[in-house]
């Protein structure tokens, strides 16, 4: 197990650079830089200054290397050019946790719930909550959560005002975000939990667990369970990565000082360093999810071996 | 004596879309304590649904005991029980053996634990004393190593391996009855008799009542105390092994047993029963067998035959042995001989 | 009888004290769409959320309030014409650490502005001032700036040409050099990394959430100042304005959409103002284009522009119509250009009832076939919500009224807008706002500034606007300029216009002292919360 572990983070290693390369040179073949993107008159002289200070005279692959030179010498990924003196890890860092505070919350509360509705709607298969879960699931994933924060927002601030309408720093200013994102993965999560329990509770080992005698809830704690929730689980992985980088959306609609907001402004303002970091940042993430969802596999599911031990 | 277990009337229809399946039409029967009864017949007679319903194993499907089967076990009455009572009965009074060892285990569960789930459930144990008596109960089931075994996940055994571990299981608790639903149907010829000899074994040890469902006759003879065969839902005969093997009267008993190929038939067609069992979701006026059977008679059509006791423990549900009926006498491979 | 009428008048005193208590202390809420991305005014990359969270954090030396240039962080000044230098005398104010501001400040932020490993981006705005631009290109040392403190309380600024704007356009803050020093490159990226001279210190910031003022004793007006704190949102939607807006939770916002301001038009607790702004939304013609370099073309695609429609259709007619360059916000010292004349553009269509004749007569000229319907024209516009709805507009306006066939070219502002300059285009559009300095859009058409990418120029033009900039005369100045407008407008048909924009302000019907005017720098210093 350890070896597949470090074998998979070296390959981590590997998917970082080539995602880091390829978003680099791409992002500098976009027309358009930091400087057009901000100030609309500029001398001559501005734009020599500005690219000097910023090493933007240089060519792509010379700002190439000094960006891995940075990374590897430093440990640093740079400065924002939008937002001077901010280091974009220090950004990263900050911001992500702000985002994944609101995203944890909700996936987690979409996870727990979603298994557990859509355990209930396999067991109630074609009844009434069956099919009333069933709408909800469809709008959940079909609303989008523009619609859901805005309205969310208007409800519970203006008519009954209940919270705060936007802004950071105490509990009460994250329930309405953490409301508005947790439907899309409770709608996703039920959907897949009621086809997986489905499918496991026709199976013959569950009518054996009856006949030894266990009530209808061991029966789903002991053995429906964890037969069905390796698909949920599958999707669990990129669903929390996704958490880091934030909801554009929902940040914008609370005012949340997420990651969300300062990736979509940073490529609006061809802000390299901040793209770039928070490109590899998701990426990180992401690879990383997926590894710990392999792991996962390998402990609930003993027929799934890691490839090694073939 | 009391009997272990008494059956009167049952009726088990599922409730489906299409309409009703009658699956099993008012059967009575009943277990002696440490006997061994077969239930026999072709797929979809009813046999399999008789025997989970005595565990009542379909209260979360769509399948219905329907009121007015009496079910008792030992004195208890099995409708009455309430869902709690029910879950201590099932597993300690009465353990089942299902069909097909690949998918009866749980395969993310230790075989360890799934044999001793039983024990603590019913005894109370913690998992740790369960797993070592579970060890014990593999070991009771010949399976080699049981200590490392223990550990194993079903995945890990071969399928005649798996079905023992399906045996300890429903022995866990020593049951009064065990209920083999086709126990070696889905497994080779050569590990059949291996299960088989087990099975014997362990009822003549523990003393344990067991009902064998299955549509194989050959396993039968050895095996079991008394037969009874089923087709559409009834049970259309019953006797000791002897009279049904040797003594039997019912047309579709007769094609049952034609139908075991012999080594005397070579070089002869093989014998098949032509057509099929009738719609469970229609009402069967009369004999159900009258479709296909070879001496049907216009009553056949309309009545369902009265019940006739040939001898204290052989019956049989058939026209042919009404008074007025033509003399039919048995097939000439099965021994011969008329009712009388 | 006596005793009764003190205690009752005591009584009633505790109550006023009382509910003076209760009510709100001198607190609003603002907001800003965007984070400010720092607060070192003379930066590279200083943006109008950074200036706007100045004018209350910094005290310039003056500002612009309802209209007018007045003094603030200078007590007085003159200005000698023969040498062009302006003397100021500073006012006794005080940092918010009791240190006082001295001109040594003024001076130290003029020097970091043109050091050239800043990179300041509104250098430009300096280059009046003697050697800024040979400093900022490396060619001088800094001291040889055209500005000076001879003593802590006067500053000197010689200037090495006319500029009528002066005073309205140089950014004239103070900087702390210790500070600046200390915090490196972090100057001005957090509270502790910034001291305030202004009317209110920066007390919290919480990145991309708000920032918090609150007012500073140190300040040489503070006895005048009445607000206690002011809270500025980082708020980017809509509809979340609104709803803060109505709960209370903002005390100011700025709509463009009548969707929103009907419910606060008849609600007591809610005063609206409108303002035009220095905004003009047109259409660019390239005048390189093999068709676009003919002026009746040009002119042509201007007149058969359904102006009316146009706003009514997109904006609810709530933008007025523009036939001119300069909206009514514009001028100089509180007269605007819309005061002394007519938008230019509508004598045009006067004198050229039929535009599909003129378009035609256009073609004739260049030699092409004469019927439009042969014409497809490429329309340029930048990604947004509008586009769509934009897109459509034109292609019926001109292909009805011309009978050309218009297609659309959309991308996204960075990729439109670098097409533009590099002349990459046939027919764009877009919206340029002006500034305090009339000049500003004049100057954009100039032949050799390169600023707006319409490639029409003329050299009658550039004389009346550059004798325009180096005058100090106002009504002179506003003259030659309306010329001009004509010129480039009318006759020359460079660019369309459209529409100039309007903002409607909503503010909490309590708050008093508002400054509408949408150049004002004056901040929240005059502002405060009555019943």
């Amino acid at each position: 197990m350890l070896k597949y572990i470090l074998k998979r983070i070296l390959y981590m290693f590997f998917v970082l650079l080539i995602v880091t390369t390829i978003t680099f040179f791409l992002m500098h073949f976009i027309p358009g830089d930091p400087l057009t993107a901000m100030v609309q008159k500029l001398p001559e002289q501005t734009k020599i200054n500005y690219y000097a200070k910023y090493g933007l005279d240089k060519p792509v692959y010379i700002q190439y290397l000094v960006f891995l030179k940075g990374i590897f010498t430093q440990g640093t990924l740079g400065e924002s050019i939008r937002f001077p003196g901010r280091n974009v890890m220090d950004v990263l860092q900050k911001y992500s946790g702000f985002s994944s505070e609101i995203g944890l919350v909700a996936v987690a509360i979409g996870f727990v719930i979603g298994v557990i509705l859509g355990t209930l709607a396999a067991l109630k298969q074609n009844k009434l909550p069956d099919r009333v879960l069933g709408v909800i699931a469809i709008l959940g994933i079909s609303v989008p959560v523009y619609i859901l924060g805005t309205v969310f927002q208007y409800l519970f601030t203006v008519k009954w005002p209940l919270f705060p309408t936007l802004g950071w720093g105490t509990p009460a200013h994250k329930v309405l975000p953490i409301l508005c994102m947790s439907f899309a993965p409770l709608a996703t999560y039920t959907r897949y939990m009621r086809s997986s329990v489905l499918d496991v509770i026709n199976q013959d080992y569950i009518t054996m667990a009856e006949a030894k005698g266990l009530s209808f809830s061991q029966v789903v704690r002991h053995h429906v369970l964890r037969n069905s929730i390796l698909p949920s689980l599958t999707i669990l992985g990129p669903n929390v990565a996704d958490v880091f980088t934030g909801s554009f959306v929902i940040e914008s609609i609370f005012s949340i000082p997420g990651l969300g907001s300062y990736y979509i402004t940073a490529v609006n303002d061809r802000d390299f360093p901040m793209i770039i970091g928070c490109a590899m940042f998701y990426t990180a993430i992401y690879v990383l999810s997926l590894l710990v969802v392999d792991i996962l596999y390998v402990i609930i599911d003993p027929r799934i071996r890691l490839a090694q031990d073939k | 004596m009391e009997r272990l277990l008494e059956v009167k009337g049952l009726h088990v229809s599922f409730h489906t879309y299409a309409g009703d399946i009658k699956a099993v039409r008012g059967i009575t029967f009943g277990v002696e304590k440490g006997e061994t009864l077969a239930l026999v017949g072709e797929s979809g007679c009813g046999k399999s649904v008789t025997a989970k319903a005595l565990m009542r194993l379909f209260d979360r499907t769509s399948g219905e005991i329907l009121p007015g089967s009496e079910i008792t076990f030992d004195g208890t009455d099995v409708m009455k029980l309430t869902k709690k009572e029910l879950h201590a009965f099932r597993g300690a009074q009465i353990g089942m053996i299902f069909q097909d060892p690949m998918t009866s285990l749980d395969p993310t569960m230790t075989i360890g634990r799934q044999v001793g789930e039983c024990l603590v459930i019913h005894q109370g144990l913690s998992m740790k004393e369960a797993q070592r008596q579970a060890i014990e109960l593999l070991r009771m089931v010949d399976i080699p190593h049981p200590e490392e075994r223990v550990k194993s996940y079903p995945h890990q055994l071969s399928g005649g391996m798996r079905q023992r571990v399906v045996i300890a299981t429903a022995l866990a608790c020593n049951p009064k009855l065990i209920i083999a639903d086709e126990p070696t149907t889905a497994l080779d010829v050569t590990i059949q008799a291996q299960v088989l000899d087990l099975l014997r074994d362990l009822k003549q040890r523990l003393g344990t009542a067991i009902i064998l469902v299955t549509h194989d006759l050959g396993i039968v003879a050895d095996f079991s105390d008394r037969i009874q065969v089923m087709y559409a839902g009834q049970i259309v005969e019953r006797g000791t092994t002897h009279e049904i093997f040797k003594e039997c009267m019912h047309p579709y008993t007769w094609a049952l047993l034609r139908s075991i190929p012999r080594d005397s038939q070579k070089g002869t067609t093989l014998y098949s029963l032509n057509g099929t069992p009738p719609d469970l979701l229609l009402p069967i006026t009369g004999c159900p067998f009258a479709s296909r059977c070879e001496y049907c008679m216009p009553i056949c059509r309309q009545q369902l035959p009265p019940e006739t006791d040939l001898s204290q423990t052989h019956r049989i549900c058939c026209w042919l042995q009404h008074p007025k009926a033509p003399k039919v006498a048995r097939p000439a491979e099965l021994g011969g001989g008329m009712n009388a | 009888m006596k005793k009764l009428l003190t205690a009752l008048a005591c009584a009633l005193l505790l109550m006023a004290l009382a509910v003076c208590a209760c009510a709100d202390g001198q607190e609003i809420t603002v907001y800003r769409t965007n984070e400010p991305t720092t607060l070192d005014r003379v930066a590279a990359t200083i943006d109008e959320a950074g200036k706007f969270i100045l004018w209350d954090a910094s005290e310039p030396l003056f500002r612009i309030e309802e209209g007018a240039t007045v003094l603030s962080g200078a007590e007085s000044y003159s200005y000698d014409e023969a040498t062009m230098t302006y003397t100021f005398t500073l006012r006794d104010n005080k940092w918010q650490d009791g240190v006082k501001v001295t001109a040594q400040d003024y001076l130290y932020s003029f020097q970091r502005m043109v050091d050239p490993k800043n990179a300041y981006g509104y250098i430009s705005d300096i280059y009046c001032i003697v050697n800024a631009e040979d400093i900022y290109a490396g060619k001088m040392d800094v001291s040889e700036l055209g500005v000076s403190a001879p003593d802590e309380k006067t500053l000197v600024i010689q200037l090495n040409e006319i500029t009528p704007a002066f005073l309205e356009v140089v950014p004239l803050y103070p900087q702390r050099q210790d500070f600046v020093e200390a915090a490196g490159d972090a100057y001005g990226i957090d509270v502790d990394k910034f001291i305030s001279c202004g009317p209110f210190k920066l007390t919290a910031w919480e990145h991309n959430s708000y920032l918090t003022l609150e007012k500073n004793d140190q300040y040489w007006d503070a006895d005048n100042v009445k607000l206690d704190k002011v809270t500025v949102l980082i708020t980017n939607d809509a509809e979340a304005q609104y709803s803060a807006m109505l709960n209370g939770t903002l005390d100011y916002c700025r709509f463009t959409s009548s969707n929103y301001i009907n419910t606060f038009l008849n609600d007591d607790r809610f005063q609206v103002e409108d303002a035009v702004l220095p905004t003009l939304t047109f259409v660019l013609f390239n005048g390189n284009d093999d068709l676009l370099k003919n002026a009746k073309i040009r002119q042509a695609l201007s007149l058969a522009i359904d102006r009316e429609f146009f706003v009514e259709a997109m904006y609810e007619g709530i933008y007025p119509p523009a036939y001119g360059l300069l909206s009514s916000a514009i001028g100089i010292n509180g007269v605007a250009l819309r005061d002394v004349a007519e938008e230019p553009v509508k004598a045009l269509a006067e004198a050229n009832p039929d535009p599909k004749a003129l378009f035609i007569e256009g073609l004739t000229e260049l030699g092409m076939d004469p019927d439009p319907s042969k014409i497809t024209l490429t329309f340029s516009i930048s990604s947004g919500a509008t586009t769509d709805d934009t897109i459509a507009l034109y292609q019926a306006m001109w292909g009805e009224t011309l009978g050309v066939n218009v297609v659309a070219d959309v991308s996204e502002w960075a990729s439109f807008w670098s097409d533009c300059k590099a002349g990459d285009f046939q027919i764009g559009t877009l919206a340029w706002s002006g500034e305090v300095d009339i000049s500003f859009l004049f100057n954009l058409f100039l032949t050799d500034s390169a600023q707006m990418p319409c490639f029409t120029y003329s050299s009658e033009f550039d004389e009346l606007v550059i004798k325009a900039n180096k005058s100090m005369d106002a009504d002179e100045r506003l003259a030659l300029y309306a010329q001009a407008e004509k010129i480039m407008m009318a006759d020359l048909a460079a660019i369309a216009p459209v529409c100039y924009r309007v903002q409607k302000d909503v503010l909490n019907s309590k708050i008093k002292g508002w400054d509408f005017n949408v150049f004002s720098t004056a901040g929240h210093r005059h502002v405060y919360l009555d019943d």
